[in-house]
């Protein structure tokens, strides 16, 4: 046989996905897909199209935000007071419309309808006009609202996609008209209102705000005016959010989707380590965006609620869901949970309001069993946590922790899982039916003759699925401590000082943290 | 400290920062893009594997081939110099990991409209014809607008801050001091790439050619094959520029080794292999240097199961200019051609045995 000698390789490809060096619109793509895993092509025009600008993108840094926040300030020094909110409304839509105008019509009727049909219940009821027409009124608006939203996220017609924030402006607006029918709301200016729901920082995925919290921030004198102190603190704020974003989420999120994608191969250890990236990526990649837009709206000198408080330190289901999405949490129990009856009348009815205001708010987040099955898990926990409550038996906290984090974490195997066999499948492999594989040196200690405990040489081959190694423990470790222990942003506001040390941190982390940016990547709570 | 002065601080830290990554970045050019410093010891060599399809094009600019080679990793290792003893010089070495046949065409009609290419000699590869995904990880690498604008602005802003750059940089002058550790590189002043045989952190053999099995897998049963008889189209294309532009090009059908042949039969596609050397044939004459034959047969004569060594290169060059005086092997090496391409394809032996060990589910990564 003929015989060669020397040596070569060729270009790994693969590997060459996460340090692409080209920022096209084809390796954002494949970024996006990064992050949520593959999905089939509907799905993939909704979700990875970019249709609107990024916080984590060099437009919006390095040009939208600095010549809205300029033109702003400039406009409410020297001219109008109306003016600059005109200039914000105008800025929201481009930025809403960035990268595709296709989902604006929608949101410029929604806005539209909304307004005519709010003001008139509000004159209605400033003139004590008739509750009856009022009601009919509201339940026009929100069958509309809802007829809207069903049929862009559920219906999908005609091949228009998902209108992004859909579910967020539709919800801002409902309690608006709820607040309208009770009388709640004033006789706003259409620029007002039209700024409160499209403003910018909170349109595409929240927090989810209230016009009377809102608005008269707006007609506010100092709206819009430059303010030191507001910038100082919203520029930390926003590098606190971005380092969420782009280097603890989308670091994580590497391994996450690899794993959900091979979720019939993992074995134990990755399958926990799947499931323990994902549940960090979400926090961080969500939070990180709210930190973001309450930094955003601070610089105009607006005061956005908080959305997050440390949620993964909560001792139980209830205290998670007064840390997590605590502005959804919030409208959930205000528009649902109460007016069915949650707190008042008697254990079952309270029950059925729980499970209902679960029910909607897995449905919330999408049309799917996995969504549904996720929303009724958590109305089951907080069910048996009020059970175990009436027991008076005082569980310890570092048990009380773990009951509930494990917990979260098993739930949010529905809210990734793209069915229900890629669900079971991940909880199969959770519980070792696919095998436990071990690094080497465990085998001096746990020694094994059954074919289901094997061992691999390094940590690299027992985490081969998912392209793990020892560092995949390190971000997850870090990212654990870093979400038990680090503050969300109220608690760093009140904390925040100028300081020498703080411009140092604050620049070093904004600076590594854009250099880190090559692929802007989708937020996971823009799918919603 | 008023807020006033904390944030001019703060932009005094960040631009200070950024400023220096990016003077770094520039100064060092570990892409290859902006070449203001090219001192030895220092940073004149660029071995970064994942950004060929970037930085071959601007070694491109500055070598001003007369002689290219085209194709996959596969045709990868081959000596650009080896190929000048057929052809003008310089020759360049333009293969692209997974090059499909798309970005083939793109890239010679880029590089013969902008430099003096008088000779091309091209490689192709049975998965290169499969149907191009521009949302596959594997083809979405390809970016037709840095071939079709004068600057491609991306390119130098990659080159001038991420992060990445920055430990690229420094791995960039390790590199140059001499210390290679990588175990693959590319040698882009020439093109041809290149295995660390001093590595020791590498995967063992057996571990990647397992991965190239993993990715002839996935580019087998997720790939749109109906599109591999209508890509033959692109070699067309390329044969009429050639003749337009007076360019002497060679094509010959890549070797790999036996085992990454039988999984074409493994995968149930020996059916549409042979429709796709037919349909080669029927544009143009060629060599197919792949099925089994005493190269191939040996394990020994591959980098790994997709890629020959050097050696396979200068004996497929020899076959390809008719050069007797170096000996190939008789069966290595088959002029193809309409009337021939029925005989040969019932000459081939396909059997799926060789990858029988090979199960695409359950490959994994090289650890």
């Amino acid at each position: 046989m003929a015989s060669l000698k020397t040596y070569s390789v060729e270009n790994n490809g693969v590997n060459a996905r996460r340090k692409n060096s080209s920022t096209t619109p084809n390796a954002r793509v494949v970024a996006c897909e990064t992050l949520l895993g593959a999905v089939d092509d509907t799905t993939r025009r909704v979700l990875f199209e970019p249709l609107s600008m990024l916080f984590n993108s060099y437009e919006f840094l390095f040009l939208f935000l600095p010549l809205t926040l300029g033109v702003c300030f400039y406009l409410a020094s020297a001219w109008n007071p109306l003016l600059p909110r005109y200039w914000l409304l105008l800025a929201s839509l481009i930025f809403y419309s960035w990268w595709n105008t296709r989902d604006l019509p929608v949101l410029i009727v929604s806005v539209i309808l909304n307004y005519t049909l709010g003001a008139r219940m509000t004159r209605l009821a400033m003139a004590q006009g008739s509750l009856g027409r009022r009601r009919r009124l509201l339940a026009l608006a929100i069958a509309l609202n809802l007829a809207i939203l069903g049929t862009f996220k559920y219906g999908g017609p005609l091949g228009h996609g998902l209108p992004l924030g859909i579910s967020f402006f539709t919800f801002t607006q409902i309690a608006f008209l709820v607040d309208a029918y009770r009388g709640d709301a004033k006789d706003y200016r259409f620029v007002d209102y039209a700024l409160f729901v499209t403003f910018f920082p909170h349109l595409m995925a929240g927090p989810i705000i209230y016009h009377k919290a809102i608005v008269p921030q707006l007609e506010a004198n100092g709206f819009g005016r430059p303010s030191s102190a507001n910038l100082a603190l919203g520029s930390f704020l926003f590098t606190i959010g971005l380092f969420k974003k782009v280097i603890l989420a989308d670091t994580l999120a590497a391994w996450a989707n690899a794993g959900f994608s091979k979720v019939d191969t993992l074995n134990f250890v990755e399958a926990w380590t799947t499931l323990s990236c994902y549940s960090l990526q979400l926090y961080f990649d969500f939070s990180g965006y709210t930190d973001m837009a309450i930094a955003g709206a601070q610089m105009f000198n607006v005061a956005f609620p908080s959305n997050f408080h440390s949620p993964y330190c909560a001792t139980n289901i209830r205290d998670f869901w007064r840390r997590w999405h605590m502005t959804l949490s919030a409208f959930l129990k205000h528009y649902v949970y109460i007016p069915l009856g949650g707190s008042r009348n008697g254990a079952w009815r309270v029950a059925a309001a729980i499970v209902a205001t679960f029910f909607l708010g897995g449905l919330w987040h999408g049309a799917g069993w996995t969504f549904v099955t996720w929303g009724l898990l958590n109305a089951a926990a907080v069910l048996v946590y009020d059970g175990w409550r009436r027991t008076k038996v005082r569980m310890p906290s570092l048990l009380a922790w773990s009951i509930t984090f494990l917990f979260i974490n098993i739930a949010w195997v529905f809210f990734r899982a793209r069915s229900f066999s890629e669900a079971l499948a991940l909880l199969r492999a959770l519980v070792g039916y696919n095998g436990i594989v071990l690094p080497a040196p465990f085998a001096r200690f746990i020694p094994s003759e059954s074919p289901s405990l094997t061992y691999e040489p390094n940590v690299s081959a027992v985490l081969g699925h998912i392209g793990g190694s020892i560092y995949t423990f390190l971000w997850v470790l870090g990212g654990l401590m870093l979400a038990l222990t680090v503050r969300d942003v109220d608690d760093l506001a009140k904390r925040f000082t100028t300081t020498w040390v703080s411009a140092i941190l604050t620049g070093l982390l904004a600076a590594v943290t854009i250099l880190s940016m090559t692929q802007p990547t989708q937020f996971l709570y823009f799918r919603f | 400290m008023s807020h006033h002065l904390w944030l001019s601080r703060l932009a005094f830290v960040f631009v200070s920062s950024i400023s220096f990554v990016s003077v770094v970045n520039m100064i060092v050019d570990p892409y290859g893009v902006f070449h203001f410093v090219a001192k030895p010891h220092f940073n004149i060599v660029k071995r970064h594997v994942a950004s060929d399809r970037m930085t071959k094009l601007y070694y491109l600019a500055r070598i001003k081939p007369r002689a290219l080679l085209l194709g996959s990793s596969t045709i990868g290792s081959f000596e650009s110099t080896d190929l000048e003893r057929y052809a003008p010089a310089p020759a360049y070495n333009l293969a692209l990991g997974g090059m499909h046949i798309r970005e083939i065409h793109a890239y010679l009609t880029h590089a013969a409209s902008r430099y003096p290419v008088k000779t091309v000699v091209i490689g192709l590869d049975f998965f290169g014809f499969f149907g191009h995904d521009a949302n596959h990880e594997l083809d979405a690498r390809f970016v037709p607008e840095r071939l079709r604008r004068r600057i491609y602005v991306e390119d130098y802003l990659v080159a001038l801050f991420p992060f990445d750059t920055f430990v690229r940089a420094f791995k960039t002058i390790h590199d140059n001091r001499g210390d290679q550790r990588g175990f693959q590189y590319v040698d882009y002043e020439t093109g041809t790439f290149l295995w660390n045989r001093a590595n020791t952190v590498g995967p063992p053999r057996h571990s990647i050619d397992e991965y190239r099995m993993k990715q002839l897998c996935e580019i087998y049963s997720t790939h749109w094959s109906s599109r591999v008889v209508e890509n033959v189209r692109y070699v067309k294309k390329m044969l009429e520029f050639a003749e337009s532009h007076q360019i002497d090009l060679r094509l010959f059908a890549s070797p790999s080794h036996l085992t990454s042949f039988a999984l074409i039969a493994r995968m149930g596609l020996g059916t549409l292999y042979a429709r796709w050397h037919r349909a080669l044939a029927e544009v143009t004459a060629y060599y197919d240097f792949g099925g089994a034959n005493s190269i191939t047969n040996d394990a020994g004569n591959f980098i790994d199961t997709l890629h020959l060594k050097p050696e396979g290169g200068r004996l497929i060059f020899a076959r390809l200019f008719d050069d007797r005086s170096i000996p190939v092997p008789a069966d290595f090496g088959v002029p193809i051609t309409q009337a021939t391409v029925d005989n040969h394809l019932a000459a081939l032996q396909f059997d799926h045995r060789p990858a029988r060990r090979f199960e695409c589910s359950s490959i994994r990564s090289p650890s």
